[in-house]
């Protein structure tokens, strides 16, 4: 069974690529947002595994949409991971990219690192969290 | 020498009377009426002057009064003397036997009847009182002489010249008033009344001008009845010698014009001068004294009024130095604010670029990877692939660095050995030394204390320090990294440092790198550490990494210098306070 994954980035040509990347694996099943006011709604339609959130959003802000999806019970189970520029790979670069209980990617990110890290989050429960 | 010749025959004219006498022993018989006539009255007359006359005290004095004491010596005797101010009553007193002697009268007939006289012992040349020289009364003809009323030289000149105008005049000094100032050419009268007078009076203008041919004589009178006295005087006259009458003419005739000193005018204005000039020399004395007193015032105020000055001045000068003192600190705040207006610009320009760059790079990124699984079986294709998403991460390390430099504001201190950390920070560059053939020397102090630090902040400085030293190195370098601890004080290694305050006594922690590069252009040195200054090639560097030390360094309140060594080479020197 694939898994859904909703990319919300407000530059298409991102959301294009990691979408043509993800799908190419035959695991996923994509679904792209652009504007961060959608994303509630696109959640709720797909009903997705893992929302790949961009931080830095015109609108509203990714931490904006983290925030509202957690504090719904209706995306309970959803898994967020942060896309972000002004996070250096450094940063994330220990073995779960996790910054104060978030889960981040730092742009460029490669379809290797994507799919590392979609992998390590869907696999892991809440509370096998390293 | 008119003068001369009339002194001449003055002393010739004693000299044939003592030689008239050769005799004067006194014989039995007068000796004994000597001893029997025990007081003998004298009558002198009050003012013949220079002859005799009564001084200011009632001395008898003049040329008589000194032959009259001369005669009492020789004799053994004293002659009383009496006063009578009346010339008649006087002479006629010797005639009624009241007195018994006159010391000097004129060879007159009417006397010569009454009185026995000796012969004359006072012999005076009788003589012209001119201003002009005159050489005899011949010269006189036709001209106004002065002459006293009474005397003998009234009855001459007008018996012998009678073409010479006669004025008459009361006495000696009238007389010669007329000729001082010009009405009569001349004045006749004895010499010795003359130079008496003229000296006497102060007429500087009058001279004794010529002679008048005759003599003014005058002897001693005695009763008539004492013949034998008469014998005495004779004898005792003879025996006067030349020396003795010389003397007595000396003493009274001053045969020299008076100097102006004798004359009372002259010495008036002359004493007047005197005075004046010593009261302006005593007012000078005192105008300087008051001056001096005055100066040393003035002096004393001057110097309290420097002393003030120099006393402001230091003050001054104090203050002037806490000026500059707080002017080097508003330059070093103001400095800080500039680095931290410029820290906040690239912060913001970091965030801004980092979203504007990296988005474009995930793409191409995520394009290469689409791309790459597509080719997956051309190797060429996967090899440029390959080089291109390097490029993308060494384009995103960039922004990442600049993220970075934006980002330091805040420490993770802990108690950390700061040798442990540069070892840290060689781990990571000990690839690089290697593939740069670059020899390494540690000389790490053993002993060194550990300290606050934020260790991974710090291995940032020394990764950055090193990878600077290795690129300006290039090949077979050297790198030396020592450390040391010292303690600031004058006679340590340190007694200040430029960047932060530091007192004696304070511990520092120092850590040196040096390398075997070009160094640094010292014009260049204060602008190394400014963000985006770099001399490296492009592509090599930005110019954040010794921006960002200092940086970490300000964070730890730290300091960093950097030094061109003598030998070669860049010396950089970074400082820890012990805490």
């Amino acid at each position: 069974m694939k898994r859904r994954i909703l990319v919300v980035d407000d530059d298409v040509n991102i959301t294009k690529l990691i979408k043509l990347n993800l799908e190419r694996t035959g695991k996923f099943e994509v679904r792209v947002e652009n504007k961060g006011a959608n994303a509630i709604n696109a959640a709720l339609e797909c009903q997705p595994d893992l929302i790949l959130l961009d931080v830095m959003m015109p609108g509203v802000s990714g931490d904006v949409i983290a925030t509202q999806l957690k504090e719904d019970s209706r995306f309970k189970a959803i898994k967020v991971v942060f896309l972000t520029a002004i996070v250096t790979r450094d940063e994330t670069a220990d073995d779960c990219n996790e910054i104060s209980g978030n889960f981040f990617l730092a742009k460029p990110v490669s379809t290797q690192d994507l799919l590392y890290i979609i992998d390590k989050v869907l696999t892991s429960s809440d509370t096998d969290r390293c | 020498m008119l003068i001369i010749m009339l002194f001449i025959s003055i002393c010739i004219s004693g000299s044939v009377l003592a030689d008239s006498i050769p005799e004067y022993e006194l014989t039995n018989s007068e000796k004994i009426w000597l001893l029997n006539h025990s007081e003998i009255v004298l009558s002198p007359a009050s003012n013949n002057y220079p002859f005799e006359f009564f001084d200011k005290n009632g001395t008898y004095r003049g040329m008589a009064s000194d032959y009259i004491a001369l005669l009492e010596k020789r004799l053994g005797v004293k002659f009383r003397v009496v006063r009578v101010e009346d010339e008649n009553l006087r002479v006629s007193k010797v005639k009624s036997e009241g007195v018994d002697i006159i010391a000097a009268v004129a060879m007159d007939e009417g006397i010569r009847k009454s009185m026995l006289l000796t012969r004359p012992h006072i012999v005076m040349p009788g003589v012209i009182v001119a201003k002009k020289k005159y050489k005899n009364i011949n010269a006189l003809h036709g001209k106004k002489i002065a002459v006293v009323t009474g005397t003998q030289w009234e009855k001459f000149i007008a018996t012998k010249y009678p073409d010479i105008e006669l004025v008459r005049v009361p006495d000696v000094t009238t007389g010669l008033k007329l000729v001082s100032l010009g009405p009569v050419s001349g004045f006749v009268s004895d010499i010795a009344t003359s130079s008496y007078y003229i000296h006497r009076e102060g007429f500087t203008d009058l001279k004794i001008s010529g002679s008048v041919g005759k003599n003014y004589e005058l002897a001693i009178a005695m009763r008539n009845d004492w013949p034998k006295l008469h014998s005495i005087f004779e004898k005792m006259l003879a025996s006067i010698s030349d020396d003795e009458r010389e003397k007595i003419f000396r003493q009274w005739i001053h045969l020299k014009e008076p100097s102006l000193l004798e004359v009372p005018f002259y010495r008036n204005i002359i004493m007047s001068v005197f005075i004046t000039i010593f009261l302006g020399l005593i007012s000078i004395v005192i105008w300087n004294l008051t001056l001096k007193s005055k100066v040393l015032k003035r002096t004393q105020e001057l110097n309290k009024e420097l002393q003030l000055r120099y006393e402001a001045e230091v003050e001054l000068q104090e203050a002037h130095n806490n000026l500059i003192n707080s002017h080097q600190e508003l330059q070093c705040t103001q400095l800080k604010l500039i680095h931290a207006a410029k820290m906040e610009s690239i912060g913001l320009l970091a965030v801004s670029v980092a979203h504007e760059v990296k988005n474009p790079l995930a793409v191409i990124r995520l394009g290469l990877d689409y791309i790459g699984s597509e080719f997956k079986k051309k190797s060429s294709i996967s090899e440029v692939l390959k080089d291109m998403d390097d490029s993308i991460s060494s384009a995103a390390s960039i922004i990442n660095r600049l993220l970075d430099f934006s980002r330091i504001d805040e420490l993770e201190s802990s108690n950390a050995d700061l040798n442990e950390i540069i070892e840290d920070a060689l781990h990571l560059v000990e690839h690089e030394l290697k593939r740069s053939n670059i020899k390494l020397v540690k000389q790490l102090d053993s002993q060194l204390s550990q300290t606050n630090l934020d260790a991974n902040k710090v291995k940032q400085v020394f990764v950055n320090l090193f990878m600077n030293a290795i690129q300006a190195m290039g090949k077979d370098g050297v790198l030396t990294i020592a450390t040391y601890q010292t303690d600031i004080g004058e006679n340590s290694k340190l007694d200040k440092i430029e960047q932060i305050p530091v007192e004696a006594g304070d511990t520092m922690l120092v850590a040196e790198v040096n390398d075997t590069g070009p160094g640094v252009n010292e014009e260049m040195v204060d602008k190394i550490f400014e963000p985006f200054y770099t001399t490296k090639q492009v592509g090599e560097g930005v110019g954040l990494g010794l921006s960002i030390i200092r940086n970490i360094m300000d964070l730890h309140s730290g300091a960093i210098d950097v030094i061109n060594c003598e030998s070669g080479g860049l010396s950089v020197r970074v400082f820890f306070k012990k805490t």
